[in-house]
C-alpha cells in the first residue's frame, strides 16, 4: 500500500526555489534514505512532509488521502485540522533534538499523549517509560535535557516520535549534531526501528548507514530527485554524474 | 503555549521581576519627598521628638530587614526552583 504519494512538490523561500517538483512514492515499510549536498533541499522536503513548511505548489497524499484543497488551480489551501491529524501520525527527529527544556524526559515523551491524545498523566507516564526502555533510556526518565548527553537527548527525542505510534518517521539528520562516539547508540536505536519494519524517511550523511539499512536510496540535487534506487546501485554504481561527485568527495577522507 | 511557552518565559522574567519588587519595597522611603509619611520619615519624627535616633532608627532598620530578608530568600527559594533544569 502507498502510504505517502508526492506529486510536483515545490516549495520557494522569496525568490529561492528550493524543490523544483519532487515526485516520490512511499510504500508501508519502506526506509528511504535522503542524500545530497547542503542546501539540495533535503530537510525542506521532510519538513514539507509533515507541514512544518507549506508547500508553494504540488500535492501529497498520506494514507490514502489526498491533503488539502484545490482552491484556485494550482494554489491548495489546506486546514488546520487536517494537519494537525497528519503531523500526529508522521513522527519526526530534528538535528538539535528540539527537546522541551523545562520538562524532563519522560515529560518530553508524554506531552504530545497528554495534550494531542488527552492521555491521563499516569497512563502516558506508563507509555513514556516504554518508549524510553526501548531506547534503552528508562533510568533516565526524570533527568532534565541539559543534564543529558547528545545521544541520550537523541534517543529520548525519538521515543517521544514514537510515543504517538507514528505511521511513518522523518529522521533530520539525527547524527549530525553528535559527537563521533555518540553517534553510534543513536544509529543503534533507529536501525532496531528499521528491523521493525517501521517506514521511514531519513537524511543522513551516514553513507555506510544508509547503505546498510535503507532500502532505497535517494539523491537529491538542486530540489529535484537527480537519482534514486537500491543503495547497492546509488552509492555503489551511480549512474549520475553529480552522484558520483557527491560521493567521491564523501569518501575523500574515509579511510 | 501555558505549557510550552510560558514555563519557559517566567523562569527568564522571574529574576527580574522579584529583583524590582524587592527595589520597590526599598524605595517606598522615598515617598516622603512628596511629603507621605512613610516608615522613614515616621521614625525621623520620632527620632527628633524624643531625641532617641539610635533607637528609632534602629528599629525601621529592624522592620524593614524582617520584611525583606524573608522576601530575598523567597526570591533565591523560587530562583533555585526555575533552575533545576539546568
Amino acid at each position: 500500500m502507498m502510504l505517502l504519494r508526492v506529486r510536483g512538490l515545490m516549495k520557494s523561500f522569496g525568490p529561492n526555489e528550493v524543490l523544483r517538483g519532487i515526485d516520490l512514492d512511499v510504500a508501508t515499510g519502506e526506509r528511504i534514505a535522503i542524500l545530497g549536498a547542503s542546501g539540495s533541499g533535503k530537510s525542506t522536503l521532510l519538513r514539507c512532509l509533515n507541514f512544518m513548511e507549506m508547500p508553494s505548489a504540488g500535492s501529497i497524499e498520506f494514507g490514502g488521502k489526498l491533503l488539502g484543497e484545490e482552491r484556485r488551480p494550482g494554489e491548495r489551501v489546506y486546514v488546520e485540522r487536517e494537519l494537525t491529524s497528519v503531523r500526529q501520525r508522521i513522527g519526526m527527529v530534528f538535528q538539535q533534538f528540539n527537546l522541551f527544556p523545562h520538562m524532563t524526559a519522560s515529560g518530553n515523551v508524554m506531552e504530545g499523549l497528554r495534550t494531542v491524545r488527552g492521555m491521563k498523566v499516569a497512563e502516558a507516564r506508563n507509555r513514556a517509560m516504554v518508549e524510553l526502555g526501548r531506547v534503552g533510556l528508562a533510568d533516565k526518565a526524570d533527568s532534565y535535557p541539559a543534564h543529558l548527553s547528545g545521544g541520550q537527548k537523541q534517543r529520548v527525542a525519538i521515543a517521544r516520535a514514537l510515543a504517538m505510534d507514528p505511521q511513518m518517521l522523518l529522521f533530520d539528520e539525527p547524527t549530525s549534531a553528535l559527537d563521533p562516539e555518540l553517534v553510534g547508540e543513536v544509529l543503534g536505536v533507529v536501525r532496531a526501528l528499521a528491523d521493525e519494519g517501521r517506514t521511514m524517511l531519513l537524511v543522513t550523511h551516514e553513507l555506510g548507514f544508509a547503505f546498510h539499512v535503507a532500502t532505497r536510496v535517494i539523491f537529491l540535487a538542486d530540489g529535484t530527485i537527480h537519482e534514486q534506487g537500491p543503495p547497492e546501485q546509488v552509492l555503489k554504481a551511480p549512474t549520475q554524474e553529480r552522484t558520483r561527485a557527491f560521493l567521491a568527495r564523501h569518501r575523500e577522507f574515509s579511510l | 503555549m501555558s505549557r510550552i511557552i510560558l514555563p519557559q518565559a517566567l523562569k527568564r522574567m522571574t529574576p527580574a521581576l522579584t529583583n524590582r519588587a524587592i527595589e520597590i519595597f526599598k524605595m517606598s522611603t522615598l515617598a516622603s519627598t512628596v511629603a507621605y509619611v512613610e516608615l522613614l520619615q515616621q521614625g525621623k519624627l520620632i527620632a527628633s521628638l524624643n531625641f532617641n535616633p539610635i533607637e528609632a532608627y534602629t528599629t525601621v532598620a529592624v522592620i524593614f530587614f524582617v520584611f525583606l530578608w524573608p522576601l530575598v530568600q523567597m526570591t533565591y527559594a523560587l530562583e533555585r526552583r526555575l533552575k533545576r533544569d539546568e
